[in-house]
Order: structure tokens, then sequence, then C-alpha cells
């Protein structure tokens, strides 16, 4: 139900054409998780299983690694860890943009052929 | 027969590139241009109509003003309001197919096609075909006009095109979805989305579901709706 990666059903990115993306490097996205949502869904033998899933939401910024290295709401963590899971994070929405603005870009040849199509169509009156 | 207008069209197509053929044959041209069945074609041969249209669009200027004044002139006593509205929503379509051949030539032209595509969009008699048509007129001028040209016309067109979207999209419980319709709406949100429009992405809330990290599987119900 969820959870399952967009990467990989995209393939593999490093095969993309980094020259036709947009630059996001300077930014970051966000991903608030807002609230935790348990689905309960039944398996092929009536079993019942619990899947997680969040609420979300997601913001655009300047990027600004250092103010993750800063202590947040006396919350005392593994900074090694939690450096580490940022930087996968940041990696992670770095391609994800890369990702959107290829299947954003658009496709003219595409677009022409789906009008004319549509040119040769006969009218569809009430 | 087909080959017959396919070879013709591409000899057309050739000879047009000559200014003097289209000036010689321009009522010949316009009268097949006109002609009710024109678009019964193949696309082989639309291609070599988009040729001899951009040619000839280059020889008469006019040609978007002149569509724009039948336009206008279309209806009357004797004509009923469904043979006006096929006959509107045919010069929609005349109108697209030489703007999809040639870009528009001035902001003058583009106004007063603007003021047509809004009175076509407040018809009250909703006419199927007619709409079809202005969905397609409109998708043809965001690819075709230039960007700042295309910011201009969609402060005029937004509006109307986002109501007309939300009508075709939003059926309330009594009434029956119109499926071709939806299928042309959904090709406008596409485009728009695709082309980053300013306008549609305050809006496109209202058209697009955003299932980040979500595997959405079609028969199942929506991840919220599950959770109630």
């Amino acid at each position: 139900m969820c959870n399952k990666s967009t990467i990989q059903e995209g393939g593999d990115i490093s095969e993309l054409d980094s020259a036709t993306f947009v630059d996001y490097s300077g930014w970051q996205f966000n991903f608030y998780r807002v609230e935790r949502i348990l689905l309960p869904e039944e398996t092929n033998f009536s079993e019942v299983v619990t899947t997680e899933t969040c609420e979300s939401a997601l913001s655009l910024e300047p990027k600004d690694y250092e103010k993750y290295e800063r202590k947040v709401d006396n919350v005392v963590s593994n900074k090694m860890i939690e450096a580490e899971v940022f930087k996968y994070a940041y990696k992670l929405q770095d391609m994800l943009a890369k990702a959107n603005t290829r299947l954003n870009k658009l496709d003219r040849a595409s677009a022409d052929a789906l009008i004319e199509r549509d040119f040769l169509k006969k009218p569809r009156n009430n | 027969m087909r080959v017959y207008s396919e070879f013709l069209a591409e000899l057309m197509a050739n000879l047009a590139e000559d200014q003097h053929f289209c000036k010689k044959y321009r009522i010949d041209i316009q009268a097949i241009f006109y002609h009710e069945n024109f678009f019964l074609m193949s696309e082989r041969t639309l291609r070599k109509w988009q040729i001899i249209m951009r040619h000839f669009s280059d020889s008469n200027e006019d040609l978007v003003d002149e569509l724009l004044l039948r336009y206008s002139q279309l209806g009357g006593i004797f004509t009923s309001k469904s043979s006006e509205n096929k006959q509107k929503a045919h010069t929609f379509k005349q109108l697209a197919f030489v703007i999809y051949s040639q870009d528009l030539k001035n902001e003058e032209q583009l106004d007063n096609l603007l003021k047509k595509m809004t009175e076509g969009f407040k018809n009250p008699v909703k006419d199927r075909e007619m709409r079809i048509q202005l969905f397609l007129l409109s998708r043809i001028i965001m690819l075709r006009l230039q960007p700042d040209w295309l910011a201009g016309a969609l402060k005029k067109l937004w509006p109307h095109l986002l109501a007309e979207l939300v009508s075709v999209f939003d059926v309330t419980g009594g009434e029956r979805r119109d499926y071709w319709l939806t299928i042309e709406g959904i090709k406008i949100v596409e485009l728009m989305s695709q082309l980053n429009i300013e306008d549609f992405q305050m809006n496109q809330w209202m058209f697009l579901f955003d299932g980040y990290g979500l595997d959405y599987n079609g028969s199942n119900p929506f991840p919220d709706q599950a959770a109630q």
C-alpha cells in the first residue's frame, strides 16, 4: 500500500540526462510527517495486518545543512546517525526532484501528435 | 481515393512554397479549407495541409480575422440554435488548425480570438462539440504562443477555462458523466501541469491527487477514506 520507492519504479536515475534537469542543488524539500495513520488491511487468509502511513506536507526552502546539526527540542540523539539520515534524505530529495522534473518536461512531439489526432476525430455533437 | 488525396495534398504543399501560387489560387484553397468535410482526411494529408495553410497564411495575413468575422456572422432568424452551435464549433476547429499551422500575427488578433473563446465558454447552451473544440483551441494556444503573450492571454482565458473544467469534472448525483468531455479536460490538465503554468499551479490541487510515496491501486479506496 505504501512505502514503495518512486526511484525503483522510475528506473536508474544515474542513467538520466542530467543536462535536461533544473538545478535543485541550492534548495531542499522538507517532508513533514503531520499525522501517523494506521491502515488495517485484510490479507488473503482473512488475517488483518496494519500498514503504517502518514499524512504529510512538503515545503521548499534554500538548503541549509548546518541547521540540522543543532540539537532540536532537547531530544538527545546520535549525531552521527542523524547526519547520515539527513544526508540520505537530501540525496533522495534531489533524486526525486530530478525525476519529477523529467516527468514534467513537455514532450512537444507527443503533444502535437495528440492534437493532430484530435483534428481528425468526427464531431461529437449532443 | 486516399492515396489520390494524399498525392494532391503533397503536390499542393510543394507548390504553395511559391507565394504566387497561394495568391493565384486563394479562392480555391479557401473553398477547400472552409468545406464542412475538410477534416475528413488521413493524418498524412493533415500534415501536408498544415504546410499549405502555413504558406497560405503568409500570403493572407487576415485569415484569422476572416474566420473570426465568419464566426460573428453565424446564426440568424432561420437557423436553429443547434445548427448555429455546430457551425461555431467547426469555425473554432478551423481557427485552431490555422493557429496550429502558423503562429498568430499580432496581439490584436489574439485579443479578438480570446473574446470569441470567452463568448463560447459563457454560452448558456452547453454544446459538447463546441466545448471540445474550445478545449482543443486552448491547448494549441498554450503550445504555440510565446511565453509573454501566453501569460497575458491566460489572464483573460483562465477564469473561464477553470470554470469549464470544474463543470466538466464536477458531476453531481443525478447527472451522467460525459466521458468524451472528461478526456478533453484531462488533456488540458496534463498539458498545463507539464508547462508549469502559474495560474494552473495555484489551482492544481483541485485536479491532481498528490500521492507522495503511495502506491495507489485504482481498485482500493484512497488512504484517507480507508482510515475512516
